[in-house]
């Protein structure tokens, strides 16, 4: 009966219940929508970054470094010789290296030359098929396989650069020879091939090798306005190496050792995101405080609509008093509204974060991550807060309830 | 049945009330009149337990009123007294069914559909029970409003200017209604009221001053 009584009165004025209900929602919503990304941001860099303690490359940004060799998000700052990858190979607190040779795409994804150890890196399983064996054979990501379509056994050139429209290397066929399960790693990004691949593509025909350096046509036409690397590729670079050490002591001497002896940057990719994520952190700290401040108006606006109508339903309840409802059962009963709001306002807000993120996964496909509308642990956090909001809104309106003058609003049927 | 004892009450600041006793048996109608600001409807809310009074007592079937504390008086309230209100409001969100339902509830008298079916029969109004409050003409809810202050049974019914509100026809049949189903339930019927067309029909009648 008291639910009867409560669900009754929230439909009796849908426009006051709509409007709480929305401003609820929205503060609930930008917050959740927030807190999804920062965490699942935060958990993929943390995904990616599997156990790769140092990052080689050409030197330049090392956060554009790291973007680029890590995460695939970044251009890359250029080519590394094979003779100062070899330095680094043979040091002896190097357990592991990795070697990557990119710069050029496939329907906008990336082609990355590289060894089986990256796969295993990530404990990515094939789906399909097999690992790449030979040049020109390759495994393409989970993501790249949904999106392009790509089937095994089929063939496809790659584009020079990042770019849709860039140069389609026309003179050797890349064959699908595995599928790669998803892994929600970056790998479901790229298609995977050996090193040796990329530098095929890139060696030069004979004709035009003897002329390097001048205007050409076909795909070395690029020279000028693309990245260098990718012609220089052909000269057996790599673009950049992921290390991992034998010991802390790794991190200590070897970053200084590259950048002193070498014509290589070695970036700490930890570092790096650390200093990334604490930027970004400053954005979403400001949108989470308009959120909250959201959260405190449409809060504010639970307590003037239930204010309001404790005015208007004065007679009722001192009605239901008469009747032989308790002083407590009324407190509950407002407490009950408010309460009711404020999960009908999070149950909103839950729907239009995810909402959101399906928005934001539709629109930056550039982005090639793909959010989870799962649950984040610290929306329990958020449905708490909004809880609380939702039942101090009602505290007041209750408390009068509880203190009406039964009598004086009885004789006064206004 | 009831009756009361030196009964005072004063507002906080205003002139005390003091009220003649009186008592009203089993089956007996009592009208209590007076022009307005003689405490009429104080006495009823003294004699209903919605106020406290500041001196004398209340006593209903033998119960002092005023050793009942807290959510007690509530729940007394709900199962031994029917309060008929001149405008008889409702829960406004709720159907007529579910507002007779309410007495029940708050007063842990289990009463079927089928029970107050029966009773909305009696009382003419059977058709309006699945309607909102809002959707009843002024004689179906003053109806409404007194089956509603019959659905615990009680032996006591207090009625606040009941037909105040209506025409002449109408008032009549309301206040028939009322003593009708007041005697066939053998419940203590006291009415205040400044009505003079009742003062025509009730033999025993008490004047505030």
């Amino acid at each position: 009966m008291l639910a009867k009584i409560i669900f009754g009165n929230l439909r009796h004025k849908p426009l006051h219940t709509a409007l709480s209900v929305a401003l609820l929602a929205l503060s609930t919503g930008i917050i959740a929508l927030l807190l999804s990304m920062q965490t699942q941001i935060e958990q993929k860099m943390e995904r990616d970054l599997q156990e790769i303690d140092l990052v080689l490359g050409a030197k330049g940004s090392p956060l554009q470094l790291v973007l680029s060799a890590v995460y695939h998000l970044d251009a890359p700052t250029g080519n590394i010789s094979m003779e100062d990858v070899q330095k680094i190979k043979r040091h002896p607190l190097v357990k592991q290296t990795i070697p990557l040779a990119y710069g050029d795409s496939y329907a906008s994804f990336r082609i990355v030359g590289t060894d089986s150890n990256y796969v295993k890196k990530y404990d990515a399983r094939l789906q399909r098929g097999r690992l790449f064996a030979t040049d020109l054979e390759v495994v393409v990501g989970a993501s790249v396989a949904q999106k392009t379509g790509l089937q095994l056994g089929q063939t496809f050139h790659s584009t020079h650069g990042e770019a849709a429209q860039g140069d389609i290397h026309e003179e050797h066929d890349y064959v699908v020879v595995g599928i790669l399960e998803p892994t929600n790693t970056v790998l479901d990004q790229l298609i995977l091939c050996t090193v040796g691949s990329v530098w095929t593509i890139h060696q030069p025909s004979e004709a035009e090798s003897n002329h390097e350096g001048h205007d050409h046509e076909g795909h070395n036409d690029e020279e000028h306005d693309h990245e260098e690397h990718n012609h220089e590729a052909a000269e057996q670079e790599l673009t950049a190496l992921l290390v991992k050490f034998r010991s802390p002591m790794g991190i200590m001497t070897l970053p200084r050792m590259v950048n002193e002896t070498t014509q290589m940057q070695a970036a700490v990719p930890a570092l790096e995101i650390n200093r990334l994520l604490g930027l970004m952190g400053i954005g979403t700290a400001a949108l989470q405080a308009l959120a909250l401040a959201i959260l405190v108006i449409s809060g504010f606006s639970v307590f003037i609509t239930l204010y309001n109508r404790l005015q208007e339903r004065r007679y009722e309840l001192a009605l239901l008093r008469s009747l032989g409802c308790r002083k407590g059962q009324l407190f509950f009963l407002m407490i009950a509204e408010g309460f009711l709001l404020a999960i009908l306002g999070f149950a909103g807000g839950h729907l239009l974060s995810r909402l959101g993120l399906a928005y934001v996964n539709q629109s930056s496909q550039a982005f090639h991550f793909a959010f989870q509308y799962d649950w984040v642990p610290t929306e329990a956090w958020l449905l708490l807060s909004s809880l609380l909001v939702g039942t101090l809104a009602a505290l007041i309106p209750a408390w009068r309830a509880y203190r009406m003058d039964v009598s004086a609003a009885l004789a006064d049927p206004s | 049945m009831l009756y009361t004892t030196q009964l005072q009450f004063a507002y906080p600041g205003g002139q005390p009330f003091a009220f003649p006793d009186f008592q009203c048996e089993k089956g007996e109608t009592l009208l209590i009149t007076g022009k307005s600001g003689s405490g009429k409807t104080t006495l009823l809310h003294l004699l209903a337990g919605i106020l406290q009074p500041t001196g004398g007592g209340v006593w209903i079937d033998g119960v002092d009123l005023a050793t009942l504390q807290g959510s007690a008086i509530d729940r007394f309230r709900s199962q031994q007294i029917g309060l008929v209100y001149q405008k008889p409001h409702f829960v406004a969100s709720l159907s007529v069914l579910d507002n007779l339902l309410l007495p029940s509830f708050f007063g842990q008298k289990k009463r079927s559909t089928q029970q107050l079916r029966h009773l909305a029969d009696q009382l003419g109004i059977a058709h309006t029970l699945s309607k909102k409050p809002f959707q009843l003409s002024l004689g179906e809810q003053q109806r409404a409003g007194i089956a509603r202050a019959l659905v615990n049974e009680p032996p006591v019914l207090l009625a606040d200017e009941p037909t105040s509100a209506l025409d002449d026809e109408n008032g009549h049949k309301v206040f028939e209604l009322l003593q009708e189903q007041a005697l066939q339930r053998g419940a203590s019927l006291i009415v205040v009221t400044h009505d003079n067309r009742l003062k025509a029909v009730v033999k025993r009648q008490l004047q505030l001053h």
